[in-house]
């Protein structure tokens, strides 16, 4: 009991004076899958987000995103990978400096879907793990600009050959510029 | 200014990550075809033999892999008097006849392959007979003529054994016959083909040993 006490008064200390905040994020997607296949998308990734927290402490943030496909990598038939959309969970800590800007890190855990056009398979499921990085950059009270870089290392679902289930993953790098609203 | 230094360094990411490639190419070749090999369907095995199939998936791009342990191997519904199938070998029940193999995957009717298998009919068989030299313990084996002109090849299915002096001086154990060549007085030992069956193909041979 004293543990779950001590936890919620951890965590109320944490999100003190939280707040909820909306926003999107635009930026430029590459994807490099790992050495057993010579493979890559460069792309852009569109997200809206919302999240609860302090603009210079923690906060929890929830986006849902838009990966437009570029790239062929696993479809046959009709040569074109379907666009991706994906949902990420992230934790986020803000540092507050005192020095106008607000850098921070953030670690997460990803999945999404795309179509696919194969013999045996018509949509492909991902999932990830995220770190990243970025910049708060105070506009007023409500809006803050957002700079950020993200590292995602991902799994897709296994692409079925008959012999073998032959699983891919790959390294995903997004720099992205983003706009917050907090309220 | 640290704004705009900010802004302008992003803006340099960006068209950094952006001047990736992407690839147009699919990695991984899509199946094609799913056949049991050899694809001559001319399958046969010897009644008292077993014969092991393999399944293939072949590739758009002309590669191909085993594909034996991924599929599904049925028998023909009619054919259970004639064959057992377990997973990928067929298991002569009758001396003759013949039955279909189908290699099949996730139920797809496009990944479905047939094969129809005859059985070479055993004509008659032997017992090996001991050297009488020999001493000490030894496997009794039998051998075979079949219909195709192959002779003496070894009897390893459809075969009993049986020995109403057992515990004496023979052993049957998995349908494996050891005699104690040590051991004294007339032994007997019965070998029946096909014994379950009720035409000319049960037969059965007695060897004796001195």
């Amino acid at each position: 009991m004293k543990k779950i006490i001590l936890f919620l008064l951890l965590v109320s200390s944490l999100f003190g004076e939280a707040k909820v905040y909306l926003g999107t994020n635009y930026g430029s997607y590459e994807e490099n899958f790992t050495n057993s296949i010579d493979a890559q998308s460069s792309t852009q990734a569109f997200s809206i987000k919302a999240g609860y927290g302090r603009r210079g402490a923690y906060a929890v943030e929830l986006a849902l995103e838009y990966i437009q496909n570029q790239a062929n990598i696993f479809s046959t038939k009709s040569q074109s990978d379907g666009d991706k959309y994906g949902m990420n969970i992230n934790l986020l800590k803000a540092y507050d400096f005192g020095i106008y800007i607000l850098p921070y890190l953030k670690v997460g855990i990803g999945a999404g879907t795309m179509t696919i056009d194969r013999t045996l398979q018509d949509r492909l499921y991902y999932s990830s793990y995220n770190i990243g990085t970025g910049l708060f950059i105070p506009i007023n009270k409500t809006y803050d600009i957002e700079l950020g870089y993200d590292y995602r290392y991902t799994t897709y679902q296994s692409i079925d050959t008959i012999a073998e289930n032959v699983m891919y993953k790959s390294h995903i790098n997004i720099a992205y510029l983003g706009i917050n609203a907090r309220f | 200014m640290i704004f705009t230094k900010i802004l302008l360094l992003l803006s340099v990411t960006l068209i950094f990550i952006s001047c990736g490639e992407n690839t147009t190419e699919a990695v991984t070749s899509d199946i094609n075809k799913l056949t049991i090999d050899p694809s001559d369907n001319n399958y046969q095995v010897h009644s008292t033999s077993k014969l092991e199939l393999q399944a293939t998936i072949t590739y758009d791009d002309g590669t191909y892999a085993d594909a034996t342990h991924s599929v599904s191997w049925k028998l023909d519904s009619d054919d259970y008097n004639t064959a057992n199938l377990l997973s990928n070998s067929v298991y002569p029940i009758a001396n003759s006849g013949s039955v279909s193999v189908s290699a099949i995957y996730r139920n797809l009717a496009d990944f479905n392959s047939s094969v129809d298998v005859s059985i070479i009919p055993l004509t008659n068989f032997y017992i090996v007979p001991i050297d009488s030299n020999t001493t000490g313990e030894h496997i009794l084996k039998a051998k075979g003529n079949f219909d195709d002109g192959v002779n003496d090849k070894e009897i390893i299915y459809n075969i009993v054994w049986s020995s109403s002096q057992e515990d004496d001086d023979i052993y049957i154990e998995n349908n494996v016959v050891t005699i104690d060549l040590d051991g004294t007085g007339d032994r007997t030992i019965t070998a029946s083909i096909f014994s379950g069956e009720d035409d000319e193909s049960n037969q059965t041979i007695t060897y004796s040993i001195k």
